[in-house]
């Protein structure tokens, strides 16, 4: 265990994560977290980007890929409602021969030492804890632990991101906190070949049909805007290939892949037909709703967003 | 450079703030006889009355025998339309000496971005532009241009004794070699092509096509020249003041103004800084400017972002002119005057466009025009209204969070600390014990149970502002885990977003749970005499909650009155202060949509922006 000391107080600090996280596809996203970790000068400070999308898509890969292009040290702090102050920075420990010792949460070990803290789920966490941390995001840079009563100075390469959830409560983060915690970087859904790529990365033993059927699936799902994300596509086709390989290969795989779907995602992830043929009856034309359509609300000849070349 | 003693000759691009402001300069240090720009001379018979009409922008246009329409913009930005404005002031002639044989130029590539000219000086930036663009193959277009451009240069030598002549970086370099060559005087071109010449307005929504800057930036030139205080246009400053005059021009939604405060104004401009910084460039692109405002201000934010920066505040009141709408690669053109005139598309090509435009697609939700506002409102079925489900999911999550709060507040204002006795209860009260100190008595507190629920949660987002909100109704729960909602919103056909897809802001609401059927509070309260949205909204909420207390957030602690009406039903307000939640939370929460009917449920989501 690698310990230091501040201020008299030696710090056990806390292990750095090892996996070797991949973004594939989608440069965007990528891009925009890495401007957010640029420093230009001595006196520039990083931002800190709150890092938002649905459940799967992506948000802690993303972040743990663009530390991993930098090179730098991933620690990732577990948020939920009920992390204190002190969990998020310092917490006593009664070690073996009966003395309290101070060990460092991911996230100041990552202050101390320069790595990339991320902040999981950061939005269930109360105004409370999120008030010790005030500092550490400004151009303070600096935190302070009333338990081991030191103050930490952050290094020069410490960078931070915070990982939230749409559909969690965000209502105990106030403005002061907020205004730290800038700019929000969405992760939308991949395209058709990303996704594929995606899939067929994580599971490199599944079939071509199986991918197929899910890339099929999980495409028309976001074409008619529902939440259902690659982890729910990986789950899926991970249950379908087991289900195979544990006496039903006497199904065809797409009704095998239906039954899977169903007990992951419930009844509903198999109406995707009901949906498109509400829209349909409907009789409205949706536009996609893009940058072109600010410019070209009417006209869709000249709008860049409906050619191809662009 | 000094092509000879009777001629100036400067290098330029088209477009740029940078090369416009130098050429402003020059002319106001030197006097010349005469000016030469390097427009195709096929435009020189309209461009002088073109650019007398500036600041409107409008095109002048050639289309070929195969219908390929080039265009030039009235572009206030573009040193060589900047050129005509100085020889036009002071009176002297100008000549468009461009090759009239029009031809698709081939995009510029690998150019260092016109910003350096105010580190490194012009000509230092002008010899690294010569470089990166090299000189054009012999016998090609651009050579061909160039070897005309010498022979008009060689021409105008005669006959003035001071000229300013502006060549694009393309075709300078060899202009330079033709120039010093006997035969080009003598040169013989062949006679150009017919082309069908015409003007038009530029449609001021798609300026952002036919600009070499922003049309914000554009505007930010043009007040410029007109008031000779001022200082000159840098380009970062208006980026600045894009971004802080949006803000300050949210006078509609306040509260989206609040939240954008210096400090997330400074961390969306360091964010556009470092995004620029990535695309290894000086000035950031319009798609990064709207990538940072989206990130700090949500997409409210970046679709005003948007509209400011396309926005270029002289337009003509009265015109007959033709409109020309422009596009990236076409333009569509008015045949008649006048509204409902049919348009025709036509391939064009932008002559003062030295870079290929890329075009990077956005996810924003821009709203919609007033046309397809009025196709939204003909098309809305007035008997079928629901919720957006994410927004109830939201609502309800809220809903139980106050709840749980209030009876924390509740089981607070209960407590009470004693002497320790026999039990330490809920634990040693150390305010208490040492406040008497002196006494040595150790004090203990007890925080009994709240009895009863708290089962009707109100909120009161503006109390005092009743004419903006016209919509007050109750809207019932769908399933058992969905409260009873009374509120008081704007009007939903005011502000319709989508097909079916209506966009209100709350004044103030009520949530019943568990969930029952209760007469409207805007009805039933008729006789309590109460003149206000919000008095009878509370009025409402104790008139149906079946428990003693009711939870009330607000900006303001409620006032005598509301007090006096729980005492009336013999139930008491448990206040929240409304300052306790972030302005984001409370912004997304005031925003909610109405949809036409639970079909519209599955396409929403694609017109509702964060």
């Amino acid at each position: 265990m690698e310990k230091v000391t501040i201020g008299n107080v030696e710090l056990v600090l806390s292990h750095p994560v090892k996996t070797e996280m991949e973004w594939i596809g989608q440069g965007e996203p990528i891009r925009q977290l890495a401007a957010c970790w640029m420093v230009l000068e001595e006196s520039d400070i990083a931002l800190t980007p709150r890092i938002i999308g649905l459940p799967g898509i992506g948000k802690t890969t993303l972040a743990m890929a663009a530390a991993r292009q930098r090179n730098q040290d991933v620690y990732v702090m577990q948020c939920t409602s009920d992390t204190r102050p002190e969990d998020l920075l310092v917490s006593p420990v009664l070690s073996q021969d009966g003395k309290i010792s101070y060990h460092a949460s991911p996230l100041l070990s990552a202050a101390i030492k320069g790595g990339v803290a991320i902040l999981d789920e950061g939005n269930r966490m109360s105004e409370k804890s999120w008030a010790s941390l005030a500092g550490l995001f400004d151009h303070r840079r600096m935190v302070e632990s009333i338990v081991a009563g030191i103050t930490v100075t952050a290094h020069a390469d410490f960078r931070a991101a915070v990982t939230m959830n749409e559909d969690s409560s965000t209502f105990e983060i106030p403005d002061y906190i907020m205004s730290r915690l800038q700019p929000g970087i969405r992760i939308p859904f991949p395209q058709r070949e990303d996704e594929l790529r995606i899939l067929s990365y994580s599971l490199p033993f599944s079939s071509k049909e199986v991918l197929d059927i899910c890339v099929d699936y999980l495409q028309r799902a976001h074409e008619l805007d529902l939440p259902y994300s690659v982890r729910d596509g990986i789950n899926a086709m991970r249950y379908t290939l087991k289900l195979l390989n544990s006496g039903e290969q006497q199904k065809d795989t797409q009704s095998v892949f239906n039954e899977a779907l169903k007990q992951i995602l419930g009844d509903e992830a198999l109406d995707l037909e009901k949906l498109a043929s509400r829209r349909k009856n409907s009789g409205e034309h949706l536009p996609s709703m893009n940058l072109g359509d600010f410019f070209f609300p009417d006209d869709e000849d000249l709008n860049p967003d409906n050619d191809e070349e662009y | 450079m000094k092509l000879a003693s009777e001629i100036t000759l400067i290098p330029v691009l088209h477009g740029k703030i940078a090369f416009a402001a130098h050429v402003r300069k020059l002319c106001n240090s030197e006097n010349f006889d005469a000016i030469a720009i390097d427009v195709p001379l096929t435009f020189e018979q309209d461009l002088g009355e073109a650019v007398d009409r500036l600041p409107f922008i409008s095109a002048l246009t050639a289309k070929d025998n195969e219908d390929h329409l080039f265009y030039v913009p009235i572009d206030p930005c573009d040193s060589t339309i900047e050129a005509v404005r100085q020889a036009r002031q002071k009176r002297i002639p100008f000549h468009c000496i461009g090759f009239p044989k029009l031809s698709i130029p081939s995009p510029m590539q690998g150019l260092p971005d016109e910003y350096a000219i105010n580190s490194v000086g012009f000509d230092t930036f002008s010899a690294l532009c010569l470089h990166a663009a090299k000189l054009p193959q012999k016998g090609s277009y651009n050579d061909e241009a160039a070897r005309f451009i010498a022979h008009k240069l060689l021409q105008l030598k005669q006959s003035q004794k001071n000229v300013l002549a502006l060549v694009h970086f393309r075709r300078f370099a060899a202009v330079v070699k033709h120039f010093g060559k006997e035969e080009t005087y003598n040169a013989l071109f062949a006679p150009a092509p017919t082309y069908s010449l015409s003007k038009f307005l530029i449609n001021p929504d798609h300026l952002y096509f036919a600009l070499g800057e922003l049309p914000f930036v554009t505007a930010k030139f043009e007040k410029e020249r007109q008031n000779i205080f001022s200082e000159p246009v840098d380009i970062i400053d208006c980026i600045k003041d894009l971004f802080r005059e949006t803000r300050d021009d949210y006078m509609d939604h306040s509260i989206a103004a609040e939240e954008l405060s210096p400090v997330r104004i400074q961390a969306a401009l360091s964010y556009l800084r470092n995004l620029t910084v990535m695309s290894q460039r000086f000035l950031p692109s319009l798609f990064d400017i709207i990538e940072a405002a989206k990130g700090v201000g949500g997409n409210a934010y970046a679709v005003r972002i948007l509209k400011s920066a396309r926005y270029y505040p002289f337009l003509p009141f009265d015109s007959n002119e033709r409109i020309m709408d422009t596009g990236i690669s076409n333009v569509a053109l008015s045949s008649e005057v006048g509204p409902g005139d049919k348009k025709e598309i036509f391939e064009s090509t932008n002559l003062f466009r030295d870079m290929q435009m890329h075009w990077k697609t956005l996810s924003i939700k821009p709203d919609p025009s007033l046309e397809k506002r009025k196709k939204y409102k003909y098309t809305w079925n007035p008997l079928g209204m629901c919720s957006h489900q994410p927004e109830d999911i939201r609502i309800e999550n809220f809903n139980s969070h106050l709840r749980h709060r209030s009876l924390q507040i509740l089981s607070e204002s209960y407590s009470k600390s004693e002497k320790f006795t026999s039990s330490v209860k809920d634990g040693i009260d150390i305010r208490e014990t040492l406040r008497n100190w002196y006494t040595g008595d150790i004090y203990v507190k007890e925080i009994p149970p709240v009895k009863g629920k708290i089962d009707t949660v109100v909120i009161l987002f503006d109390e005092n502002n009743d004419h903006l909100y016209p919509h007050r109704t109750v809207w019932y729960a769908e399933h058992d885990q969905e409260s009873t909602l009374t509120f008081y919103a704007s009007d939903p056909f005011e502000d319709l977003i989508g097909p079916g897809v209506a966009r209100c802001t709350y004044g103030g609401l009520s949530l019943l749970f568990p969930p029952r059927t209760i007469p409207s509070a805007f009805e039933v309260t008729g006789e309590l005499n109460l003149t206000d949205c919000a008095s009878k909204l509370v009025a409402g909420a104790l008139m149906f909650s079946r428990e003693k207390a009711v939870a009330i957030v607000s900006a303001q602690k409620p006032d005598i009155k509301k007090r006096m009406l729980a005492s009336r039903f013999k139930k008491h307000l448990v206040w929240i202060p409304m300052a306790s939640f972030s302005s984001e939370t409370l912004r997304k929460l005031r925003r909610f949509h109405i949809l036409n009917g639970k079909n519209v449920r599955s396409w929403a989501s694609r017109f509702i922006g964060d």
